[in-house]
């Protein structure tokens, strides 16, 4: 492997985690800080992604070059996935729970359905808009400029969520989650934080989505379906619902695992099933079994830790657990 | 007028097997207020069994000879007591370890449950998709014959029409040899040659083949079973629920599950029963519905499905077992209304059917949660 071959992988895997840490600490506000448990993640990503990838496409100068398109791109992005997230928010007000989480994930359907049929949104082919910085500067220093660019998103949205969930308002956020009555009877405005809550989180997921759609230059409606949904949630979960330490190692740990690791495994097969229409048993990769382990990882950790995995672990740096005089 | 009516048949056919796996949703929701995320894999599960019954005990091949109406339904009602099966280890060995954790972790273990059994699916099976093999000879209504010479070339082919060339048997029905010109694509002057070579080869060796063109919404003789099966299991399952013990049982654990433990019942049995029946109607939709009426099974097939008939049990009222069926109906109708008709009124508006289908979901869900036939929650407080 060469430098540049190794700085291309790694500098991928660096941008795609960072993109993914961006989308399960927003997710984390609404399911983990609020307890408002949505299914509809992938959507607000989507949203975002789209309307970067249309941005940069059709922004009036155009072509190679069209810088003023990437730089609209994202607060286009973050504005559209806000607004999705205001009407998602409004109607799902009087839902609770599962009924939540099935409408959440109706209007996330709702949208691919859409988008598929969109002669604008290049159906179910998707959008490829230029790779403007790409046919700027090179395909090095690309990865390098959206290396920064990607892991300066992650401390902005730590650093506004973290501020957020320490003041006043996150107080109520969380006084939401735990008791929704007591909470209003103490005087919280529960229309108010929840719908607060999706757009902050959706205007993040959208964040999220102009990354993705800037540097993949390429997005489909594949990339945004129902499991990536899901491996989201997964990730809020195992990480301890409304802990965003958590949520962050439980993320690069499930995407390194996921994408890197396991494709470094030996090529051993295993018999997984027997089909005398293939000719006898059937044998799998083991590289191939990570999405049959990772379920299965999943109900283990629901049946032992309902709480997450990670949930009471302190991640503090040793040092500063000392300045807290712990 | 004929349009009309095969819309709402295919409609019909279409709600049957939604109802087929809703009526599992919405039982196993009345008793544990669970939502069974893997419902939906139940029905593709049921799917692959029936598709291993026809073949490795009736012989079946993918495209082979016909194997019979007795063989599809052994195979249905074999499918339905495997996935029953299915449902009672998950439940027993996830399910009831989480029933006093909240809704939300059990959601995220069900969600665990479907994703496992997709995945182990795909790398079992395979992720491509199988044929499931011939029952018996489809016959759609209605059908026009015509002369190849009669169509245009270039023109796009008229209100979806497909057409088809068919060998007639000596008893009137059809089986399908080649098909061209779909769902407004264009005629090619290729597809007019292929049309004439196929005629001319059977006027050669006398198999009588012809060409017929069929306009978009059709009725066919598949669709009487998958409604007269839904027919037949709903009314067992009312005969079940309201006339026996077991359902007398169902119905107390349904309305107080702590009270109806106190009283004696064998709440346990009663959910492992639930969860059986549940599935058993689901396997026998995913033999049924995903494999002789959609013809193609893969692992993915119970997501959209499983997640159409929750949306049918959520309109129906969920919780309500003839809620389910109503509900299943209504949605199935209202898509066919939306695929037969969209297109007339903007171009284009028939590939929104999914967009409809979860609009009404959460139009329902906000304007009367409870549903066309549930009972109002009455824990406001």
């Amino acid at each position: 492997m060469t430098f540049d071959h190794a700085f291309a992988f790694w500098g991928e895997h660096l941008i795609i985690v960072a993109i993914w840490l961006v989308l399960t600490l927003s997710l984390n506000l609404i399911n983990g800080y609020c307890g408002l448990f949505s299914l509809g993640h992938q959507g607000f990503w989507a949203a975002g992604a789209y309307a970067a990838a249309a941005t940069v496409k059709y922004m009036p100068p155009g072509g190679e070059h069209n810088w003023l398109g990437v730089f609209l791109s994202f607060p286009i992005a973050i504005f559209v996935a806000a607004l999705f997230g205001l009407i998602v928010g409004l109607p799902c007000l009087r839902l609770k729970g599962d009924y939540l989480a099935i409408a959440t994930l109706g209007f996330s359907e709702i949208l691919r359905n859409v988008i598929q049929n969109s002669e604008a949104l290049g159906l179910s082919l998707g959008l490829s808009p230029p790779n403007v910085v790409q046919n700027a500067v090179g395909t090095n220093a690309t990865y390098a400029i959206y290396l920064v660019l990607c892991w300066a998103a992650v401390a902005l949205t730590v650093i506004v969520l973290r501020n957020l969930i320490d003041s006043s308002h996150g107080r109520a956020i969380q006084a939401v989650r735990d008791d929704e009555r007591a909470a209003e009877l103490l005087g919280v405005n529960l229309t108010f934080y929840k719908v607060f809550v999706f757009v902050t989180g959706a205007a993040f997921a959208g964040l999220a989505g102009a990354l993705f759609a800037n540097f993949n230059s390429f997005v489909t409606i594949g990339h945004f379906d129902f499991n990536q949904g899901v491996m989201m949630v997964v990730m809020v979960v195992l990480g301890g619902m409304g802990n965003m330490r958590g949520t962050a190692a439980a993320t690069i740990l499930l995407y390194f695992v996921g994408n890197v690791f396991l494709k470094w495994l030996p090529a051993v097969s295993v018999p997984v099933f027997y089909d005398p229409t293939q000719g006898g048993i059937v044998y799998s990769q083991i590289k191939d079994l990570w999405q049959v382990l990772y379920s299965v990882l999943l109900i283990v950790v629901v049946l032992v830790r309902p709480q997450g995995l990670l949930k009471g672990v302190d991640f503090r740096i040793p040092w500063r657990k000392k300045a807290a005089g712990i | 007028m004929l349009y009309f009516i095969s819309t709402i048949l295919n409609g019909l056919t279409l709600g049957s097997i939604y109802a087929l796996i809703a009526v599992g949703y919405t039982m196993v929701y009345g008793i544990i207020k669970l939502i069974n995320f893997a419902h939906g894999e139940f029905y593709m599960f049921g799917a692959f069994v029936g598709y291993y019954v026809l073949i490795l005990v009736f012989g079946g091949k993918e495209g082979g000879r016909e194997l019979g109406m007795f063989a599809l339904l052994t195979a249905a009602l074999i499918a339905g007591l495997a996935t029953g099966i299915l449902a009672i280890c998950v439940e027993r060995i996830v399910y009831r370890p989480l029933r006093k954790s909240g809704r939300v972790v059990a959601l995220l273990a069900a969600l665990g449950v479907s994703l496992l059994l997709q995945n182990y699916a795909q790398q079992g099976v395979g992720a491509k998709v199988k044929t499931f093999p011939n029952t018996f000879t489809v016959q759609r209504y209605p059908r026009e014959r015509i002369e190849p010479s009669s169509l245009v070339v270039g023109e796009i082919a008229e209100r979806d029409a497909a057409v088809i060339y068919s060998v007639p048997k000596d008893d009137g029905r059809l089986t399908q040899i080649d098909n061209v010109a779909q769902s407004g694509n264009k005629i090619a002057a290729s597809d007019v040659a292929k049309m004439n070579a196929i005629l001319q080869r059977s006027a050669n060796d006398g198999s009588a083949a012809a060409v017929y063109r069929f306009p978009a919404v059709t009725v066919s003789n598949n669709y009487g079973v998958i409604i007269l099966a839904l027919a037949a299991i709903s009314a067992l399952l009312y005969g079940l629920v309201q006339h026996t013990r077991f359902g007398r049982a169902m119905r107390a654990v349904s309305h107080d599950f702590d009270a109806a433990a106190l009283m004696g019942i064998d709440v346990n049995r009663v959910v492992a029963g639930t969860f059986f029946i549940g599935a058993f109607v689901a396997g026998v939709g995913g033999t049924l519905g995903g494999g002789m009426y959609y013809s193609k099974i893969f692992p993915l097939m119970g997501v959209t499905m499983g997640l159409k008939a929750f949306v049918a049990a959520v309109i129906g009222g969920i919780g309500s077992i003839p809620g389910a069926v109503v509900g299943a109906l209504a949605l199935g109708i209202a898509e066919a209304l939306v695929i037969a008709y969209g297109n007339r009124l903007h171009a284009g508006l028939s590939l929104y059917s999914d967009a409809v289908t979860f609009a009404i979901l959460i139009l329902m869900l906000l304007v009367r949660p409870s549903g066309l036939l549930g009972k109002p929650a009455s824990d406001k407080l």
